[in-house]
């Protein structure tokens, strides 16, 4: 997992997270005996669906002979 | 100088009737936090020049001219918050020098609503840890009794207020990270409906269950605060778009309110037991029909969080790679490393259907309890958490024992329900306890109000911590 996870880890480490996450994989394992049958999954809970901006025209800055004009970007030094 | 206010409307009557300038109160928390910030370890950086250089602004446009929100109020925030020129930590060593280039939504929307950032709040690294334990920085110390934890992992957000370091501090809430360190601190906690306030900017932990509110001495300024965080950003896509409510107008008559209590919801310590039992009592008193309900899936929600937070949190942890910012992945503390291994099995090909699937449906039900018991009643209340503080130190061994305390916070993550923690009493030895007030989504106009008025009835908000 660690490997997966691009964790490195010292043999010490190796030997207390695996005893420690043991216990907790054990622990959520209990959701293996809810009746999940006839649900759907949560993804999210706001009830929001494809968010996207107000499609409006906004003001552009002053065309200069058919060209936008735009702040300098170099300066001259 | 004497300190003669005790929240924002008496700060800022203060600032009025010219009583004194907001570069005086911007000194009074300075120099309070040089004095304290030592020994409770609440402030990660204190951003002195900037804070007096803000408040000598404001000196200069009185509240007359300049009458916003939050004008003069010195803020601090978690750090997660990221803050322009100003370093982001997370807590963590992997951005022990991480300057971020722009403000989070709520940072800007304080500042633009008069607030002074006083600094960064230390937290349980990437907020992976319901003590304070956890920062890469230094545990966070109870300024009740410094032998004993804050709480997490908004662990100096809520020390800050408790101690009189700041006035009103941000933070972010979970699976409890705000209103565990609120009641184990002594003070009012605020986690709003998921998507009330822009997460944009935000260090993420589990996009899907963060929450970002904020930590205050009185329910009045917990929703002054919101009125000026709250509402869309185009920045955020999971932020509502629901209008704002005026939530300061905190006049409600609650005869005849339900209030649901779930059976499921049992504290451990007989103190907080009994704390509750007599709120419970008061919330009748006061006119509450208190009816007990049942919110059956509690003890699988706590194991459903447990999978799907550490997987969301292996995923936005994997951007930090020490490549485009960033210290390399070798500086996470054994917290982080957990939470990633335990999240990269989750969600790894062979387990995906049986962890990652099975809690995605188990949160459905979670989900459903909620609704079924809001059928029935208008608010819930409960403990925050099952157990008093305990002694630092007590619980680092074995993380399942730590997980386990979040039983009674983390279901309203799941769901994405408004939520308050409010002082409710004290054990014996002076340790803080806690209680949450829960409601259906968007309805923090009326839990700012039954909160209010049970404030109003109590005194357990006005006793501090002496240090």
């Amino acid at each position: 997992m660690a490997k997966l996870a691009k964790l490195q880890l010292t043999d010490e480490e190796e030997k207390k997270y695996s005893q420690q996450l043991e216990k907790v994989i054990e622990y959520v394992g209990q959701l293996q005996k809810v009746d999940i049958s006839k649900v759907k999954g949560t993804n999210q809970v706001t009830g929001l669906v494809n968010v996207s901006r107000a499609d409006r025209v906004s003001p552009c800055t002053p065309l200069v002979e058919g060209y936008i004009k735009v702040k300098a970007i170099f300066g001259n030094d | 100088m004497t300190k003669d206010w005790t929240d924002i409307s008496s700060l800022q009557e203060g600032y009025k009737t010219g009583k004194f300038k907001p570069s005086d109160v911007t000194k009074y928390y300075l120099d309070r936090i040089k004095k304290y910030n030592s020994t409770l370890n609440a402030f990660i950086t204190v951003t002195e020049e900037q804070a007096m250089a803000k408040a000598r602004e404001l000196d200069k446009q009185p509240y007359k001219v300049r009458p916003c929100t939050l004008y003069g109020v010195p803020v601090a925030f978690k750090d997660l918050y990221q803050t322009a020129g100003i370093r982001t930590t997370a807590g963590s060593k992997v951005l022990e020098n991480y300057v971020g280039q722009y403000n989070a939504t709520a940072v800007q929307r304080y500042l633009d609503a008069g607030a002074i950032c006083l600094g960064k709040l230390n937290c349980d690294a990437w907020a992976h840890g319901s003590s304070g334990e956890n920062s890469d920085f230094g545990p966070t110390k109870n300024p009740w009794n410094t032998d004993y934890v804050p709480g997490g992992s908004s662990s100096g957000v809520a020390v800050a207020v408790a101690a009189d370091l700041c006035l009103v501090a941000a933070g972010t809430d979970t699976g409890g990270s705000i209103r565990c360190p609120a009641s184990f601190c002594g003070v009012v906690g605020l986690k709003p409906t998921y998507g009330r306030v822009s997460r944009y900017g935000i260090i993420a932990m589990a996009s899907s269950l963060d929450s970002i509110g904020h930590i205050t001495n009185s329910v009045a300024d917990a929703a002054k605060v919101l009125e000026v965080t709250a509402g869309n950003d185009p920045y955020d896509a999971t932020c509502s778009t629901k209008p704002v409510d005026s939530y300061s107008n905190l006049n409600k008559n609650i005869k005849g309110l339900k209030i649901g209590v779930p059976k499921e919801y049992i504290a451990i310590d007989t103190a907080v037991i009994k704390a509750i039992d007599k709120s419970i009592q008061q919330l009748r008193e006061l006119g509450a029909e208190i009816i007990e309900i049942s919110l059956p899936h509690t003890p699988q929600a706590l194991a459903c969080y447990y999978i799907i937070m550490p997987a969301e949190v292996s995923s936005n942890l994997a951007r930090y790679d020490g490549i485009r910012f960033g210290n390399d992945r070798s500086n996470f503390g054994a917290e982080a490393k957990r939470r990633i291994m335990l999240g990269t099995y989750t969600l790894s090909a062979g387990y995906y259907d049986q962890y990652y699937k099975t809690a995605q449906k188990v949160r459905t039900l979670v989900v459903q309890d909620f609704d079924q018991a809001f059928a029935k009643v208008d608010l819930i209340a409960a403990p925050v958490m099952p157990h008093l503080p305990f002694k630092i130190g007590e619980k680092v061994a074995d993380p399942l024992s730590l997980y386990l305390e979040d039983v009674l916070t983390v279901p309203v993550n799941l769901a994405g329900l408004p939520a308050i923690s409010l002082p409710c009493g004290f054990s014996k030895d002076i340790l803080p306890i806690g209680m949450q007030l829960i409601g259906p989504q968007f309805s923090e106009k009326s839990l700012f109000a039954v909160a209010h008025l049970y404030e109003q009835n109590t005194s357990w908000h006005e006793q501090h911590p002496t240090l």
